[in-house]
């Protein structure tokens, strides 16, 4: 299992290898992350922004890698768009693994919901820490046991996973 | 007929050093009962078997609900008051194979370190 994600901060080498992903990719190094794609049209880009407007509009760009959903009120209109511009679900677990119990429970929740349009609708889903620190990493291994525990069957959870490897071995190649 | 309760033994990784003596074990099965609940724990029953060294030490628990312990562990975010991370790294059917897999992590940590220290 190639296991791949995305932090907020520089993560160690040594630490993302023992931990079992092939590569952590690094936002503002790797790629970007806001509202506007278009600001830097050679990076990759992760949308992540509140207006549903701009999620709409932007999707389709060719450096936009997927979307987090940030407190969304038409999620299941972008999912579908999500889904006919094959881009990726982000799914963040910093909020699920990092809170205590009772926001622990929302994010939960909200997670899963978002698995359920997600499949409903057959958009592809991937699991990211977005980890600042070492304390918000996970190993792959609970990257996978998290997929599988908010709804996504074995196989889809391993993709969920393995999501960004098409990214990796094209910044490879280049 | 009585059933033989068969484990997993799992590799885990904490972030920074902790004491794993009486209180230290009692803490964090208190956390995981918290988290598990009484009924997944009394299943899953998971023990602290041994630790390698201050970050690395093996959590034994029943087979099939290690991925139940493995997700437990990932949301504990503090021990003995200080702010910790527990990644789970192997997990193997005996505890000698789990020691090979520590002793080559280990290895391999430390070449990576030797390679950036002498370039």
């Amino acid at each position: 299992m190639r296991c791949f994600d995305v932090s907020e901060g520089q993560i160690e080498k040594g630490l993302s290898k023992r931990l079992g992903f092939e590569h952590i990719f690094t936002l503002g190094r790797d790629m970007g992350i806001g509202t506007n794609p278009g600001a830097s049209r050679n990076t990759k880009f992760i949308i992540k922004s509140s207006d549903d407007g701009a999620v709409l509009r932007n999707m389709g760009m060719h450096n936009v890698v997927g979307i987090i959903m940030d407190q969304n009120k038409r999620q299941r209109s972008i999912i579908e768009k999500l889904a006919s511009s094959e881009k990726l679900l982000f799914i963040v677990t910093k909020g699920i693994t990092n809170s205590t119990t009772y926001a622990r429970l929302r994010e939960i929740q909200n997670a899963r919901k978002l698995v359920s349009l997600a499949h409903m609708y057959g958009a592809g889903v991937a699991l990211v820490s977005l980890a600042s620190s070492n304390e918000e990493l996970v190993s792959s291994m609970q990257m996978f046991e998290i997929a599988k525990f908010i709804g996504l069957s074995d196989a889809n959870a391993r993709h969920a996973v393995e999501a960004m490897a098409v990214h990796y071995d094209k910044k490879n190649k280049e | 007929m009585i059933r033989k309760i068969k484990n997993r033994y799992v590799l885990v990784e904490a972030s920074s050093p902790i004491r794993l003596d009486k209180p230290g074990i009692d803490e964090l099965s208190t956390k995981l009962v918290s988290v598990l609940g009484e009924l997944s724990f009394s299943y899953a029953n998971p023990r602290v078997v041994t630790q390698y060294d201050a970050n690395t030490f093996a959590i034994r628990a029943t087979r099939s609900t290690e991925g139940h312990v493995i997700l437990a562990l990932a949301f504990i975010n503090e021990l003995a008051g200080s702010k910790v991370k527990l990644y789970t790294l192997r997990t193997s059917g005996t505890l000698a194979a789990l020691m090979k897999s520590y002793k080559r992590l280990t290895a391999t940590a430390d070449q990576a370190k030797f390679i950036s220290n002498s370039i």
